[in-house]
Formats: structure tokens, sequence, C-alpha cells
């Protein structure tokens, strides 16, 4: 575990671990968190693990750290780090198993003292809607020629078999397809475990989730993202799933050869890496955009059984149409152009557990979003709030155009289910008026509240950073668990 | 002897120790279905793997991801096996089980931590499953 002392505040929500903490360290390591939340860190790895991704060839600037930072394997889960193309590396580990594990959020004009009756059924509909549990396999017909237009075109190939609107596939980040996916580089044992799970949920902390807004605080962006006070909201929390932890297998086994080839010393062996201008590394590029694409289609799938679920529900109500917000990835790598030090530069942009929050004006943005900047959408735990924010131009200047993904684990598993029975928990969150459908108990003492760090801590810590700005604030009424 | 459950805060992870080698990557898959709270019937089915490593770790990666993706796609777990090793690679006789339930979704078998020891006449390594 890393010293106290070598963490140095330099400002109210700014920390840093200097470059020469350790040797091989090419830059410094900067956290953005409250100082409870650095005191937490340091009981485990994180830091250690952000130090090790400090040594990685080519990284840029600095290795940032978010403050819903916990331990992970080889990157540290709420990190940042964007390599240089010339001399930079890709590491299939700073990614993820789960490729573009991420979150969507569908709006709607529905007032919840309208829906309040209506919410047991919606819960049960939205459960049918949404395969979930330890190997959930969906009753998609998939064809091979199916699964490759998803893995070179992703939502838009929703779009043309009528599961996406043209207005989807402009809320989604990038469109919903990365450019560059291709099922070439994808392993046959990756390429069976995706044909039978699109438009799954899965399992851990995926899950869906029925929110009202509860507060608005940036009306202008709000009014933009058609987020309306006391209004019911839906997110979609999930991946690639047995399609993307396969690849990303693959490739951190494949990549243990490739450092040694290029003669690459890694901290960890989670680390590996390739140069981002061989060949390894664009065959991993092809393979992790497929399931970038891949993932992205199958929140859109879901979504489309969510509309449907609350179409069944709310019967009759133009209000009931479900408008998406937006769509992010928080596990993912991108080539992206940055401003570092005045001097324009592409980067491949490695977001473990980290969310884009692009600023007003990037022209990534659709155009209703242009002016007050990218919604960042940040699920908190089952039971308190989850947050929508804005991407600010200070998110461009100081952390690669990224922001927080979520609280942030606190304790482990075994810690939550040790603290809490699945069934009395169950019980104490209707009480609250959360209802939750999960198929597993232990699942759900798994993901309790007090298993996660306080999302509102970490809010007031990307926030006071000023990386994004509070729009909303979501309080959840059903939950149906991965 | 064997494999036991340690703390690991965002995922799951066990230490297998074992008196040999083949011993170890028996145990690490027992230890394995452990985490994934596999329950098997009846023997039903036998296969011969292959794992191609240049070291030890490469190799136990290697063959639990195997054993993973039998799990998941064919719903078969190891029973019993004989494994030989090689320099580079491993060879596997696995005698499969029926899976009856299995309550917990493991992605991926890392390296994180790994280290395969040799530590008073056994073998030792850590096994982080990302969940």
């Amino acid at each position: 575990m890393v010293e106290n002392s070598i963490v140095k505040q330099i400002s109210e929500f700014t920390w840093e671990i200097p470059r020469g903490a350790m040797p091989q360290m090419q830059v410094p390591v900067r956290i953005f968190a409250t100082e409870e939340i650095i005191k937490h860190a340091l009981t485990d790895i994180s830091f250690q693990q952000a130090m090790n991704v400090a040594c990685l060839p080519g990284v840029e600037e600095a290795v940032m750290v978010m403050p819903d930072v916990h331990q992970g394997y080889g990157f540290p889960i709420g990190a940042v780090a964007a390599m240089r193309l010339n001399d930079g590396v890709i590491s299939p580990g700073g990614i993820g198993y789960d490729i573009n594990c991420g979150v969507r959020l569908l709006s709607s004009q529905i007032p919840f003292k309208n829906a309040k009756d209506k919410l047991e059924k919606l819960s049960y509909l939205l459960d049918a809607a949404a395969p979930s549990g330890v190997g959930a396999t969906s009753s998609f017909n998939l064809k091979r020629d199916d699964l490759e237009k998803i893995c070179s075109q992703g939502v838009a190939w929703a779009r043309g078999a009528g599961y996406a609107t043209e207005n989807d596939l402009r809320r989604i980040e990038e469109h919903g397809s990365l450019a560059g996916g291709s099922l070439s580089a994808v392993s046959s044992r990756a390429i069976e475990r995706g044909m039978h799970q699109l438009g799954t949920l899965g399992s851990g902390n995926h899950f869906l989730e029925v929110d009202v807004v509860d507060e608005i605080f940036f009306p202008e962006a709000a009014a933009a993202y058609g987020l309306f006070e006391g209004c019911l909201v839906v997110q979609i929390h999930c991946g690639s799933r047995g399609f993307g932890h396969q690849i990303c297998t693959d490739y951190v086994q494949e990549f243990q050869n490739s450092v040694r080839r290029y003669g690459i010393e890694v901290m960890d062996r989670e680390l590996v890496c390739a140069p981002l201008d061989s060949k390894d590394a664009n065959e991993y590029l092809q393979a992790m955009r497929a399931a970038a694409n891949y993932a992205f289609v199958n929140r859109q799938i879901l979504a489309n059984g969510v509309r449907q679920a609350f179409e069944q529900c709310f019967s009759g109500s133009e209000r009931g149409y479900l408008q998406q917000v937006y769509d992010v990835a928080h596990n993912i790598g991108k080539m992206e152009t940055h401003i570092v030090h005045g001097i324009k530069k592409k980067l491949c942009v490695h977001r473990k557990g980290a969310t884009r929050a692009f600023g007003p004006g990037h022209p990534d943005l659709p155009e209703e979003y242009s002016s007050v900047g990218q919604p960042v959408l940040i699920p908190g735990s089952m039971g308190t709030a989850s947050w929508v924010l804005a991407g600010t131009q200070k998110s461009m200047e100081v952390s690669f155009g990224s922001a927080c993904h979520g609280a942030g684990r606190l304790k482990s598993r075994a810690q939550a289910k040790r603290s809490v029975r699945g069934d009395q928990l169950v019980h104490d969150l209707a009480k609250q008026g959360i209802i939750v459908r999960a198929g597993s108990l232990s699942g759900v003492a798994e993901e309790a509240p007090n298993a996660y760090k306080d999302v509102d801590e970490v809010i007031e810590a990307v926030t006071g950073v000023g990386i994004a700005r509070k729009v909303a604030r979501l309080k959840p009424v059903v939950v149906v668990k991965g | 002897m064997g494999y036991r459950e340690i703390e690991h805060l965002s995922d799951r992870a066990i230490v297998v120790t074992a008196p040999s080698l083949a011993g170890l990557f028996a145990d690490a898959a027992a230890g394995m279905y452990a985490v994934m709270d596999v329950l098997t019937g009846s023997e039903t089915a036998s296969r011969d793997l292959e794992i191609k490593g240049f070291d030890w770790e490469t190799l136990l990666v290697g063959f639990l991801s195997e054993c993973l993706n039998i799990a998941e796609l064919d719903r078969l777990a190891v029973q019993s096996m004989e494994i030989s090793f090689e320099p580079e690679r491993c060879r596997a006789r696995l005698q499969l089980a029926r899976i009856t339930s299995m309550h917990e979704n493991i992605k991926a078998v890392t390296y994180s931590q790994m280290k395969i020891v040799q530590k008073d006449g056994n073998f030792e390594t850590i096994i982080v499953f990302d969940l």
C-alpha cells in the first residue's frame, strides 16, 4: 500500500503522487478527491496500481484518478491514462474485461405521482424484458452475418433492424459505432459466447433502474436533455457480456507474449500491452471496437424492451414515450484529440471505470447539447441517488475530457453479505418505496448500498474540481438487478 | 492444502496450495467452481485440452479460462483430471459432470497478484477472478 506521505495536496480537490515516487514512473498520478476519499483509498492498493500505470511507455501528462477509485486488477477502477500514438501502448487490461460497460439514460414525461400505482406491474414487465442473472441467454436468434454487422456498424445495425430511432443514434457516444470494429480479429470462442447473449443484462452490478428526477441543479441542461422534475427516467447499466470478456481474456493472454517480444517491462501482468503502431495493437483495437459496438447494441436492444414495457404499462400516454438522453461507455479505449500544454495531440485514452465528459462546444456532441456539454451519467448504488452531470471545459483541460463513473466500492462482496441479508435488504428498500426484482438474493446483498461510497461525496469532488457540473439528482423507485 | 477464499475489495480471490503443480491446477479449478457456487450431477463426458504458455502462470490462466468457457457454454465442470506438463504447454484429460446450478458469474481469470511459488515443498498462488 502507498504511504500517506507521498500523496501531496495540490488544491482542495486535487492531489498528486509525484513522478519520482517510483523510479519507473513516466508521469505523476493526479487524483481528484476529498480528503476522506484519499484516506480510504490508501487502505487498498488502488494508488499503487495507478503508479504502475504511470510506468507504461508513452503515457501523457499524468494518470488521472477519479473520486470513485477503488482497487481493480492492473488499472485501478476510476482511472484515465492517455497514451501518445508514436511511443505509447494500448493495454487490454486498462480497458477491462467488460469492454464498453456503460450506462444509458432514457427520459419520460410521466409524473411519478401518476405512475406510483403502476410501478409494481412495471417492475415485472421490466424484469421480463431484461434477461438477467448468471449465464442469462437471449431469445434473440442471432446469425453470424448479423454479428458481423453489429461488430462493424454498432447501433446503425439496430436502426436498420428496427430497434433504434435516428434520435437514439445521435445521442450515443460515437453515435453507437466505433469505426474499425471487426469480427476478423475475434476468436471463435468469443463469437460462440456473443451469439447467445445479445439483449441480456448479465449479473453482478449490472441493473436496470427506474428513477424519479428528484432535483434539478442546471435547468438549461436539464431542458436540453429532456429531464423533468418529478418525472420518471430509466437507467440501463451493462456491457458486452461474454463476448467482451472473452476478447479481453484472449488479448491479455496474447499480450503476455507481446511485452516480451517488444521488450516492454510492466509492473503488473494485467498491464500487458503492445505499441500502438504495432500489428498486435491493431488487431486488439479491431476486436475491442467490435465488442464496444456489441455493447452499444446490447443496451439498445434492452432499451427497446424497456420502451415496450412502458408502452404496455402506460398505454395511450404520449408522455410515456422514452426519449434517449444519452449512452456513455465507462470501460473503453478511444482515439481522441486533446490539447496538452497548448499543443493539439491525438491520444489513445484508456478509461477504466471513468466516463467521457466533453465540455460545451465539442464537435462530437449532438447540436442540442452543444451549449451545455455532454451528459455524464453516474449511477449510485441500489437505494441511493444517481446523478446526471454535464461535461465542462475544465474536464477538457485537466482530465482528458473525463469524469467519474459511479459511487465506487467500499466493502468487498463478502463483507457486504456479512453486513446484510438479501431478503432483509429487499424488505428495507420496499419500506423506502423502492421495488427490487432480482434472481439472486445473495447478489442483492453483494450490491447493498452500504457496500459503496457515498455517491454525493464523489459528486462533490468532481464538481468541486470542475470536471463536471451537476444537472439533476435521480431517486430510484424500481430496481431490476442482474 | 487445497484452496481458501481471501478478501478482495471489488472481485473474488482465492489462495491455492498443493504439493504438486498438477495438484495446484486441479485445486485452482475446484476453487473457481466454489466461487461460482457450482453444483454438479453425475459424470457425463471427458475432454482433452492442450494449453500453450511460456510459464506456469500463462498455463494456469489459459487452463482456468478454458474451464470457465466449458462451464458457460457447455454447462460442464471438471470432476477429476490428469495433467502433464511439457516445455511451453500442458495437456489435460478432463472428466466432466453436468452443472445443475451456478450462482456467480466470473467474467475472467486475471493475472492480478498471481505468482506461482514453491514454498516448503508446496506450490502456491493467489488467483483473482473478475466478477
